[in-house]
């Protein structure tokens, strides 16, 4: 990151706002250096590199905030700023695009009277020492597949990356973010046999302990194990699936946006306090958001607005008892900005193995695309592997068909897992990033249809 | 009015003699060995987007790649420091870096590049076709001559290089829907977002650049419960591509949504389908678009080497499915969509290539070292299918433009064959199990098809949701019935089978752009839930 070129910007900046050209801006200048290893597997049990990259960058996000003509308006935009171009010429064109985008004034968010408490987000080796981190889960990789019986390594692959990210504004607000990141990916299918199914996984962690590569292998290993002969599941206009905390998490994930007030300003469905969500005999839905817990992708000691992040409880008993009030959006519905942020925790419940025997249900291992309308709250998704198991035991594998499903009613007669787990997405193009700690398994008996046979 | 091919840069053209140095450095002394090239990314994006909300942003990315390919290895460095030094510098630790790892190997193979002469140009799109003469005078270029591609656009249209009318003109959409929509919409909203995309690309054999020049029109309305309907239209041109946007389509998306908001479920089951061009991309990209990507092949995660080893047909007479980056011109339309290029991230040129010809499968889509590597059946012809998602993130075999042949029907005949059915016109996402061949295809609502006619009556999933069509691939590729011709009206066939704007994340990451598209077709039946 070059520190020269952050401090003629912001000096640059302060003037714009001392001549009036500028009511106010926000930068945040990243660097980042990742690790991206490709494998093929020839013998179909060690890794063998196909494409090998090391990546360095360095980004500068920056918005500028314009006088508007309007009063309580503001004009807005944001802009990359770029090494390489003259900053007076691309500041100049960031104000000039702000006055086409007016907007509702609002103040950014000031230092905080007290510093928050830092918050462990990165693992030292992979910021200090990636290539030495990369031969280490190599090796660990190489050892777990080895104890992996029956197993057929077709391909993987590993990145690690590292950010630091300098953020400020013209209030005054300076704060530092570190973030490192790992991704190991694996396809895997029965040894000595032609297949026609594959096992292919990923795990993602902050840190190298956490990504846990053994278990990874053998929670990959005992899916390859499960393989065989599969039937497309039986259609059923009210069935009961059993899901993983992965579909979980993203199935709340999308929940969470209708517990931000910014939805409420933007006229999308929201739930307010006094809401329900889900119900009925099952396990009750108590959800809230930590921003502390370390290693995890969406800890911080700051929100994402430069508010100090703040835990909060959600949803108590299936009501809501709080909304994520951002800075911005808390402050244009006149709410007062409450910091919330974080992970998604969730309260496990009762439902354990034991208290399985005797259900029939189809517990869907694998989604092959889990859709989730955040707006109506509604999914759907093709069973790429799957058990149906009836209610004296028998069990048969399932693939193909579709399962759709209506969050409002899925949290309605639920069972959530008395057992934990954790998920930590780190954000991708696809999506954003997902923290998760809470039941790693929901058993939904309402609200979920299977189109098959 | 003339179109023109939008130009590089002489900014960007002066990255040029850094680009050769560095293959030098890269390659110097060890040519037998070792095969280089550099590339430079430049991405110049306005993006207007105006809801509740009105936010204006300019995305502006620049980075270098250095390859080495040393053995069935590629080595690569990337960065957006471009200081010539520090540059020199990463090129002699990755060529030591390659070079340590071939004292290691046993006869590792040599990759040399092809020439321009040994380019097949009559098979090349006569936009390829044409600008490569033009840099040569005529003649084909030498491996010295800087080969611009451009895409063409409309230079008297003024919204294309504004971004102060396109700003405008995202505002107007948008409250032109909102109008006409009143207070049956909770929400309305336009993003318009113009994006010139630049390469630079040099190897021993070439000096080539290509500029892609797009435009995207996104506009949606939101009903009360949240239901979303939306029009994409966009294309490899400048504003031109929003002219068709009128108050009939307008219209169109607010009555939909109405619609929408008020439709009934359809029960989970199997039903004759009719999907649109939009829909039916989506089947062509996940049908057999994943299973022929050369690395999914390469790696044994494909079933498609295996069947075509053994030539076994996969689908019937009807199922025939293109990849094509070369598409400048679909039926009417002047211009291609998002998965259109000129030459790939590699810097191969774009030509088509039929990966399914009425059922039977040909060899993959490759990049180069799946062409060199080979699945089962041994190695096959390079394609123009090495992309990336930015210079940050690793190269694989993807898919640019994928669409089903077009047929003999209009739309109106497909209704009549249909009998009792429905239209799926506008895709939600798909996903595809290359190794067990299973697919998926989203589509937001579905429309009735009943004693032959459209009903224009609307149905959502069994859940209230978006519907998901699924089936295992060779069923339902057995079971086309029949398809549209390219407008599906009756206009005789012009230029490529329409491809709708679309984007692809292989196995949940590394999004790419990639169109996808063919004719209306009749199915016989499929898993709708």
């Amino acid at each position: 990151m070059e520190q020269k070129f952050i401090n003629d910007v912001t000096n640059q900046l302060n003037v714009l706002i001392e001549q009036k050209m500028l009511t106010g801006w926000s930068l945040k200048a990243t660097e980042s250096r990742s690790l991206q290893r490709l494998y093929s597997s020839p013998d179909g049990a060690t890794l063998s590199c196909h494409q090998s990259r090391k990546v360095d960058g360095d980004a500068y996000k920056l918005s500028v905030y314009t006088p508007s003509e309007t009063d309580g308006m503001v004009g807005t935009a944001m802009i990359d700023l770029v090494t390489y171009q003259p900053i007076e010429q691309q500041l100049a064109n960031a104000a000039e695009m702000a006055k086409g985008s007016q907007n509702k004034a609002w103040k950014l968010a000031a230092p905080p009277a007290t510093k928050p408490a830092p918050v462990e987000t990165c693992d030292p080796l992979i910021r200090d020492n990636p290539e030495t981190s990369a031969v280490n889960i190599e090796k660990e990789f190489t050892a777990a597949f080895a104890s992996a019986d029956g197993c057929h390594l077709n391909s993987a692959e590993l990145f690690l990356n590292y950010y630091v990210s300098h953020n400020m504004n013209s209030e005054g607000l300076a704060y530092e973010t570190e973030l490192s990141e790992l991704y190991l990916e694996a396809a895997m299918e029965k040894a000595g046999q032609e297949n026609d199914k594959e096992v292919h996984e990923h795990a993602t962690s902050v840190t190298a302990a956490d990504l846990n590569v053994k278990g990874f292998i053998n929670d990959c290993a005992l899916q390859v194990a499960t393989l065989g002969d599969s039937e497309e599941p039986e259609t059923a206009d009210n069935a009961t699936i059993l899901i993983d905390k992965n579909a979980l998490s993203q199935m709340l994930d999308a929940v969470l946006e209708q517990l931000n007030c910014t939805n409420e300003y933007l006229k999308l469905p929201f739930l307010n306090s006094g809401d329900t969500f889900g119900d009925g005999k099952g396990d009750a839905l108590e959800l809230s958001l930590d921003p502390t817990i370390p290693g995890m992708v969406l800890s911080s000691a700051y929100a994402i607005d430069g508010l100090p992040a703040k835990p909060g409880l959600l949803i108590e008993n299936n009501e809501v008892k709080d909304r994520i009030i951002g800075n911005r959006f808390g402050q244009h519905l006149e709410l007062n900005p409450n910091g919330i942020s974080g992970n998604l925790v969730v309260k496990p419940g009762t439902l354990t193995k034991d208290s399985l025997a005797g259900k029939e249900y189809t517990e869907v291992i694998k989604f092959s695309s889990l859709l989730i309308d955040a707006r109506k709250l509604t999914w759907s998704s093709e069973i790429k592997l799957g058990k149906h198991i009836a209610a004296d035991g028998t069990v048969t594998l399932v693939k193909g068909g579709v399962v759709s499903g209506n969050l409002k009613e899925n949290f309605t007669d639920c069972l959530l897992s008395a057992t934990t787990g954790n998920v930590n997405v780190p954000q991708s193009s696809y999506a954003p990033p997902l923290g998760y700690k809470g039941p790693d398994a929901m058993l939904i008996t309402r609200g979920v249809s299977i189109a098959g046979k | 009015m003339s179109k023109k091919n939008y130009p590089l840069s002489d900014e960007l053209a002066s990255f040029f003699p850094l680009l050769t140095k560095l293959v030098q450095t890269l390659e110097s002394g060890a040519e037998n060995k070792l095969y280089a090239f550099a590339t430079l990314e430049d991405l110049d994006q306005f993006q207007s987007h105006v809801s509740q909300t009105e936010a204006s942003s300019m995305t502006t990315d620049r980075g270098i790649v250095l390859r080495i390919l040393a053995g069935h290895r590629n080595f690569e460095y990337a960065t957006n420091n471009f200081d010539e030094a520090a540059l020199l510098k990463e090129a002699k630790n990755l060529k030591a870096e390659a070079l340590t790892f071939l004292d290691a190997q046993d006869n590792p193979p040599v990759f040399a590049p092809s020439e321009w002469s040994d380019d097949p140009l009559a098979d090349f799109a006569d936009p390829i076709r044409e600008q490569i003469l033009a840099a040569g005078n005529g003649e084909l270029p030498s491996a010295d001559t800087p080969v611009h591609f451009g895409t063409a656009y409309e230079p008297s249209v003024s919204e294309s290089l504004s971004k102060a009318e396109s700003a405008q003109r995202s505002r107007e959409l948008k409250e032109a829907i909102v109008k006409t929509g009143g207070d049956q919409l909770a929400s309305a909203g336009c993003m318009l977002r113009r994006k010139a995309k630049s390469r630079l690309f040099v190897d021993r054999t070439r000096q080539i650049s290509q500029t892609l020049f797009s435009s995207l029109y996104y506009l949606y309305a939101i009903t009360p419960s949240g239901k979303t309907v939306r029009d994409i239209i966009g294309g490899m041109a400048g504003a031109e591509a929003g002219d068709s946007i009128d108050d009939a389509l307008i219209t169109s998306l607010v009555e939909t949504a109405i619609k929408v908001e008020n439709a009934e479920r359809i029960q989970p089951g199997r039903y004759r389908i009719i999907t649109g061009p939009d829909v039916t991309g989506v089947i062509a990209h996940e049908a057999f678009g994943h299973t022929q990507e050369g690395d999914t092949c390469r790696l044994g995660r494909s079933c498609a080497p295996g069947l075509r080893k053994k030539g076994i047909l996969v689908g019937n007479k009807q199922a025939s499915i293109i990849n094509n980056a070369g598409v400048f011109e679909m039926g009417k339309t002047q211009w291609g969509v998002n998965g259109t290029h000129f030459f790939d991230d590699e810097g191969f040129i774009a030509r088509p290539q039929v990966i399914l010809d009425k059922g039977t499968l040909s060899s993959p889509m490759n990049d180069l070292m799946a062409s060199l590597t080979g699945d089962i059946n041994g190695p096959s012809a390079r394609q123009s299918n090495g992309k990336r998602e930015s210079w940050k993130r690793p190269l694989m075999p993807r898919q640019t433009n994928t669409y089903f042949t077009a047929g003999d029907k209009t739309l109106d005949e497909l209704a009549e064959l249909c009998g009792n059915g429905y239209i799926a016109e506008h895709a939600h996402g798909g996903m595809e199990d290359p190794k067990g061949m299973g697919l998926t295809a989203g589509t937001e609502y579905l429309e009735e098809v009943k004693d032959g006619k459209r009903t224009g009556k609307l149905f959502l999933g069994p859940q209230g949701g978006h519907i998901e069509l699924s089936d295992p691939v060779p069923r339902l590729l057995e079971s086309i019935i029949a398809k549209s011709t390219i407008e599906a009206d009756g206009t005789p066939d012009q230029g490529e089978p329409h491809n709708k704007w679309g984007g692809c994340g292989k196995y949940h990451k590394e999004g790419v752009e990639a169109g996808c598209g063919g004719p209306w077709i009749l199915w016989e039946g499929m898993t709708c839930g």
